[in-house]
């Protein structure tokens, strides 16, 4: 009886030596763990500040990518500033009449339309396709009414349904109803301290009640100041066909923009950067 | 029971026990926040591969629009406004759409649109390529029922130059474009280089249909042209000669015994060297007909280089 007791009990020994063998099997895994989630989360936040700039890049990419340099759509591109009209959508013209345009309400089930992505503002700037000289003309918005009745006039019948009369600075004699329209936004990025004190890449986009750029909001940050000993956080610079790079005055013939973004020094990380070669215009 | 027992004999296998639950619920927990993240990290994957896989798709469509349009599918778009479905593919968990539509007489516009799907939350993803394909025309619809290079046309009394009033399908082919009975113009310099097969009008005998030239001056045997009729030197009509659609001539076009019956426009460019002035003689017949006119244009109308295509999309 007492020897089948011993046998199937364990006892306090036996429980310490399983215990510190336990302890010490979880200390050694604990350290080599910890070692492991060291790396990793170093890895790991390397990798989201050079995917966060990453994204950044992307983002003012595609601001960018659709700009038609020729056309003026490159206002500014120096240092660590860049001023641009961005196309925001395309549409048709669904008559024009002297100095006022309308606009069709575009669909996504009309091949040649999409619905824009939001209204024609005061400021923007609309470019219609001539057909007689196979050229765009811009012209500027002054002032935006709305509209609700059919597209075309008694000339040119358009199958579309007008939504806004947009009136322009200047009349656009040669375009005729189905005339493809983009629609253009006045935008500027640029390398703004924000009141955390951190520096980061804003995007201002204009603003049609103030009739001037608004407010900058933060796009990605931080970024290193203007005068950060590697270079500035934010800069741009235009680039000809020869890679020259472009003063104010020769933007027109800008095919490329250099970007580079670059991170404050950070005790652990470094300084991280990273750039994108931007191709515009027709190539 | 026996379990329960022996338990309840032996605390420390009670404490075993506890201690075991205890590992358990912790590695439980952990294994379920694992899930969580891995959870979202694949919805955000399968979301960008979605978002990917769309744009891949309205590439491939766009690409199959290029195709259709420069092997002519834009010619069965005959008015501004018009659309034609190249193609739709629909697959379990994908699609694609080619439209090609005309936005204006010298327009076209290529969409390729995709569509993917993905994960079992059904993230659904779409994209939109649009490229504007302007067209080259060398000849520009004619402002007139007849125009002159350098001279104005003399117009017989007994002949007549008919300008109708537009309407229907009329109206849109003229584009509000103002036509005048005579004209004088700069003969195109585009149409010296168009290569258009030759045509011996002594031994056409039915009617010719498309774009053609035919060695001049006389025409001594009755034609009938529908599209356009051009010439390198002047035209002597010495025989029946029916168009409808553009007669052409870089010399002057002169009655020589036969009839001129045009639906559509004549131009001459006055250079051919003979010496005349063109001229409408008794009975000959032109009638402006700017859908004529612009069908027989379209018949050497041709794909803008792709330099001059315009990407639209924006996203």
């Amino acid at each position: 009886m007492h020897a089948h007791r011993a046998r199937a009990g364990v006892t306090l020994i036996e429980l310490m030596v399983a215990l510190v063998l336990l302890s010490m099997v979880l200390a050694i895994g604990a350290l080599i763990a910890q070692r492991v989630l060291h790396v990793e989360y170093r890895t790991s936040a390397l990798s989201v500040r050079r995917q966060s700039l990453s994204d950044a890049l992307v983002t003012l990419a595609r601001h960018v990518a659709e700009i038609d340099p020729r056309a003026g759509d490159l206002r500014v591109a120096s240092d660590t500033a860049l001023e641009l009209l961005r196309p925001v959508g395309v549409t048709s013209v669904c008559r024009i009449v002297a100095d006022t345009l309308t606009v069709g309400s575009g669909s996504d089930t009309l091949a040649w339309s999409t619905r824009l992505p939001r209204s024609v503002a005061v400021g923007d700037q609309v470019r219609a396709w001539t057909d007689a000289t196979g050229r765009w003309q811009t012209r500027t918005v002054i002032d935006v009414l709305p509209a609700s009745d059919a597209c075309g006039d008694s000339v040119f019948p358009w199958p579309d349904r007008a939504v806004q009369r947009v009136v322009i600075d200047d009349s656009m004699p040669t375009i005729h109803p189905g005339a493809v329209l983009k629609v253009l936004q006045h935008e500027r990025w640029s390398l703004l301290r924000g009141g955390s004190g951190e520096w980061s890449l804003a995007l201002s986009a204009w603003d049609p009640a103030r009739a001037q750029l608004g407010i900058p909001q933060p796009v990605h940050s931080p970024l290193a100041s203007p005068i950060a000993p590697g270079g500035a956080g934010f800069s741009v610079r235009a680039v000809d066909t020869v890679g020259a790079v472009l003063t104010a005055g020769q933007l027109t013939r800008a095919r490329s923009l250099l970007v580079v973004l670059r991170t404050p020094a950070h005790v652990r990380f470094g300084v991280t950067s990273d750039s994108v070669r931007i191709n515009v215009g027709h190539h | 029971m026996s379990v329960i027992t022996s338990c309840a004999t032996h605390p420390r296998r009670g404490i075993a026990l506890l201690l075991a639950t205890v590992m358990t619920t912790v590695v439980g927990i952990a294994l379920l926040v694992m899930w969580r993240g891995v959870g979202d990290n694949r919805r955000t994957s399968v979301a960008e591969s979605a978002t990917r896989r769309a744009a891949a798709l309205a590439e491939s469509a766009q690409v199959a629009v290029f195709f259709a349009a420069d092997s002519g599918a834009w010619r069965a778009l005959s008015v501004p406004g018009s659309s034609q479905r190249i193609a739709i593919v629909t697959a379990r968990r994908e699609s694609r759409a080619s439209d090609l539509a005309r936005t204006g007489w010298l327009t076209l516009l290529a969409r390729g649109t995709g569509t993917a799907s993905a994960g079992r939350v059904g993230i659904v993803a779409r994209a939109d390529r649009r490229t504007l394909i302007p067209l080259t025309a060398p000849i520009t619809l004619p402002h007139a029922a007849v125009t002159g290079g350098a001279l104005s046309w003399l117009v017989d009394s007994a002949a007549v130059v008919d300008v109708p009033m537009p309407s229907g399908r009329e109206r849109i082919c003229r584009a509000g474009l103002t036509v005048a009975p005579t004209g004088v113009a700069a003969f195109p310099p585009a149409f010296q280089p168009l290569l258009l097969p030759m045509v011996d009008p002594d031994t056409v005998r039915d009617t010719v249909r498309g774009a053609v030239r035919i060695v001049g001056p006389l025409l001594s045997r009755p034609l009938q042209v529908i599209g356009i009729l051009a010439l390198d030197s002047d035209l002597l009509i010495g025989a029946d000669l029916h168009v409808s659609g553009v007669l052409i001539t870089r010399g002057s076009v002169r009655p020589s015994g036969g009839h001129l019956a045009v639906t559509g426009a004549v131009l001459a460019g006055d250079a051919g060297g003979g010496g005349g002035q063109s001229r409408l003689g008794v009975g000959d017949h032109v009638r402006y007909d700017a859908c004529a006119a612009r069908r027989a244009l379209e018949l050497v109308t041709t794909l803008g280089p792709s330099a001059t295509w315009t990407r639209l999309s924006f996203y």
